[in-house]
């Protein structure tokens, strides 16, 4: 099985505040290298105030359909912060986002 | 597009919003008692005891838990902090609570200087509402869908209670006349001003959020609230200005229809948008809003039915006035209130525990602030309620039955509320030992 470098988490179907719960508990378990790619249908404005408290970055990006898709990785964690960058870059911009 | 990040720190103490949702069914409580005490209150629109319940339930219990609602949202959903928080929210509880207490009382026991007192307390209040919520929506640099919604509402309730201070001195300085028409637009704009915008803006972000549908449509939600108040205000001036005219009374009966169309469309666009959900799961809130929006799409018949002379019946009002508030307003709050009660909990108790660093303490699961078991027997109680209120109208005989099963389903109604607040002080108490 090839590895992805990125665990991916899709919360599209789950009502909040579900999304945001799912996404702290796969944090809690992201091995050192990976990222987490975060797939939701809107944005998620409660998740970044907690992933700064938690000493991880990100990016955010358009998906298809409206969705948003987050790269998360841990602040010190560069190899996980190059890949997160690479796939994301792959990504339309979100418009407006402080992080774009 | 909405992108203001929220910082937890930043929204109000739970205390602000909770406060004004626990008090909410004690007033749905009162207003049953009265109309147990006096069963002719549900036969005829102008008793003393049919004032007072009406606004036992639109002030103490609708406006109670939007303005409650509104303290909280508008941080979430415009982006903006309310200034002193604190201190805003205790000074608009106290106005809205004694205010509502002693116009009621006044109109219950027909007691004038009660009245006045009622009216200016909940005048003051009011006012710094708005002023305080309209500040804070002219800083915000959220999606004008969101603010516009609000700013409407936020007139329309600023147009009630001038209208609504104007009747009470009807009441209170001798001599002064009460006129139908100034009557009939304070529960218009109450109705579908106030309650109808701020409901229209308020499911456009939260119905997607909590109930997993696809977005309302895009110009549904930046043209319909500005629509309906452009036909409040058109109507509003016609019936002012007492045009008679067989042109002006024409213009006047299209816009009427035309805000049904305007209220039939938005019930079945969320109907619609409910049914497309992406996850086909047993929800009680949805209950609640499916119930409140055929609810509303019944009181537009019996309005259409009673313009059209179809049905001529007085008590065509009070079934109107009943579909309208513990049909419509009351079902959607009701349901609302079983969402906002466990994520507030849910997410203050995050940023209590945020803050004490107690990562290890593990927050009970959102379902589990208020048993969905409970939940489910409070609305088949409510239901039950309104049905008995509707068939009460036309069958006095009926009216102890629906009062006390009223009062029920809201004693049932208030204990789920504690109960799933009391998770909140029982877990933060934990977080700071």
């Amino acid at each position: 099985m090839t590895d992805t470098g990125f665990d991916y988490l899709d919360v599209s179907e789950y009502p909040a505040p579900e999304p945001l719960q799912m996404a702290l508990a796969a944090l809690q378990t992201l091995a050192s290298g990976r990222f987490l790619h975060f797939h939701h249908r809107q944005y998620p404005r409660l998740l970044f105030e907690n992933l700064a408290k938690r000493d991880f970055d990100c990016r955010v990006r358009s998906g298809t359909d409206g969705c948003c898709e987050v790269f998360i990785w841990r602040d010190t964690d560069g190899d996980a912060r190059q890949r997160a960058l690479a796939t994301a870059a792959t990504y339309p911009a979100w418009p407006d986002h402080p992080s774009t | 597009m909405d992108n203001s990040v929220l910082s937890l720190e930043q929204t109000p103490p739970l205390s602000v919003p909770l406060k004004f949702m626990l008090s909410a069914p004690i007033f749905a409580v009162a207003a049953g008692v009265v109309a147990l005490v006096y069963p002719e209150a549900l036969v005829n629109r102008w008793h003393p005891a049919t004032l007072a319940i009406t606004h036992l339930l639109t002030l103490g219990f609708i406006t109670m838990v939007m303005v409650g609602a509104l303290q909280q949202l508008l941080p979430v959903l415009a982006g903006v902090n309310l200034s002193y928080p604190v201190r805003t929210s205790w000074v608009l509880y106290i106005g809205l609570l004694s205010g509502t207490i002693a116009l009621c009382g006044g109109f219950l026991f027909m007691m004038m200087t009660l009245i006045a007192v009622g009216a200016a307390l909940l005048a003051a209040a009011f006012l710094l509402l708005i002023i305080v919520f309209l500040h804070a929506l002219l800083r915000s640099d959220a999606s004008i869908n969101i603010t516009m919604g609000m700013r409407l509402a936020l007139i329309s309730f600023l147009i009630t209670i001038s209208l609504g201070v104007y009747l009470a001195t009807g009441y209170v300085v001798p001599g002064a006349a009460l006129h139908r028409t100034p009557t009939d637009l304070h529960i218009e704009w109450g109705l579908l001003g106030w309650i109808g915008l701020l409901v229209f803006t308020v499911s456009y972000q939260v119905i997607p959020m909590f109930q997993v549908t696809p977005k309302y449509p895009e110009r549904m939600q930046r043209y319909l609230a500005p629509l309906v108040f452009i036909g409040l205000v058109v109507v509003s001036a016609f019936r002012a200005t007492e045009a008679q005219l067989v042109q002006g009374s024409f213009v006047s009966t299209g816009i009427e229809f035309g805000l049904m169309v305007a209220f039939t469309f938005y019930a079945l666009v969320t109907l619609g948008l409910q049914q497309r959900r992406r996850r086909k799961v047993p929800d009680v809130t949805m209950d609640f809003w499916r119930l409140g929006l055929s609810f509303l799409l019944l009181a537009i018949l019996v309005s259409g039915a009673a313009r059209a002379g179809v049905i001529s019946h007085p008590l065509a009002y009070l079934v109107l006035g009943a579909l309208m508030i513990v049909g419509f307003a009351m079902s959607l709050i009701n349901g609302m209130l079983y969402k906002i009660i466990p994520f507030l909990v849910w997410l203050h108790l995050t940023n209590t525990i945020d803050m004490s660093s107690r990562w290890q303490l593990k927050i009970p699961n959102m379902k589990k602030i208020v048993p969905d078991k409970h939940a489910r027997g409070q609305f088949r109680a409510h239901l039950a309620a309104v049905l008995l209120i509707l068939a009460a109208i036309p069958m006095e005989r009926l009216v102890p039955v629906a009062a006390v099963l009223f009062v029920g389903s809201n004693l049932y109604l208030s204990y789920n509320l504690v109960k799933g607040a009391a998770v909140f002080w029982r877990f933060s108490r934990q977080a700071e030992e």
